[in-house]
């Protein structure tokens, strides 16, 4: 359903179009699928370059997501959200909860501070 | 002079396939009324909200109708969204947030139609469907 690369232990999938509930559950499936066959990842980072619109449908599908992979000590990140998305993604607090990187690059380059930090 | 008043009714199946078109249809009626497109994008956020309500709640096993009526007076937009569903036994409970029915749901419709409109109004009873009423003014921001 959606395009996705594994990139080191960076799972990176291309969410498009419109999250809401008329592809939530279809959505909820495909991505908890993506994850289930790439365990190796240590986080997953949901690309909203090309989502148009969310709501809280859109937004519970991801906050689903995230709650399965917090469970098995998988992190969880967005880019890329443009104005609109960021707009709703903001009203609903969810950077509150996953970390929303204003584009891939920056996401990318965030953790590799982090590991820089740590080296361990 | 009363100032003029010009409605919509727009009246389609509790199925999520019309939700795109619900929200297009509201922002396209109310385009001429000066809002800004931020100011449309929010009108067709609090009408997935009121109108994924319907689906989600409102006719359990069953499609249902639900009816979408828009009007406008003075440059005030008017959106309410029906249904004929189960309605909602206590609406102030179901109105605070993160009451939802599902841990694949947020809860979340209310307070973001609240945030997102001028007014709202929710009516319900059980058994006799729910009504949200929202108004919407440009420069509200």
């Amino acid at each position: 359903m959606f395009d996705w690369v594994l990139r080191g232990s960076d799972l990176i999938v291309d969410l498009q179009g419109e999250l809401d509930l008329s592809c939530s559950e279809r959505a909820a499936q495909a991505l908890d699928s993506l994850i289930d066959a790439n365990r190796g990842a240590r986080r997953v980072i949901l690309r909203m370059d090309r989502v148009t619109f969310i709501d809280s449908s859109g937004i519970g599908m991801v906050f689903g997501r995230h709650r399965r992979l917090v469970a098995r000590g998988v992190a969880l990140a967005i880019a890329g959200a443009g104005a609109r998305v960021s707009r709703t993604l903001d009203l609903l607090g969810v950077s509150e909860l996953i970390p929303v990187y204003a584009s891939l690059d920056r996401a990318l380059s965030a953790q590799e501070g982090v590991r820089k930090w740590n080296p361990r | 002079m009363e100032p003029k008043v010009n409605w919509a009714r727009v009246e389609f199946e509790s199925a999520a396939e019309n939700l795109g078109f619900a929200r297009v249809a509201a922002a396209s009626w109310a385009a001429g009324l000066g809002f800004t497109l931020e100011e449309l994008d929010d009108i067709k956020l609090a009408v997935s909200e009121a109108v994924s309500n319907c689906i989600v709640h409102a006719y359990p096993g069953r499609p249902g109708r639900v009816l979408m009526q828009l009007s406008a007076s003075a440059q005030t937009l008017t959106v309410s969204v029906q249904d004929e569903g189960v309605g909602i036994e206590d609406v102030q409970a179901a109105r605070r947030a993160g009451v939802t029915s599902s841990p694949e749901r947020l809860g979340m419709g209310f307070t973001l139609m609240e945030a997102l409109s001028e007014s709202m109004e929710v009516t319900s009873s059980p058994g006799h469907g729910t009504t949200v009423v929202m108004s919407f003014a440009p420069g509200d921001r």
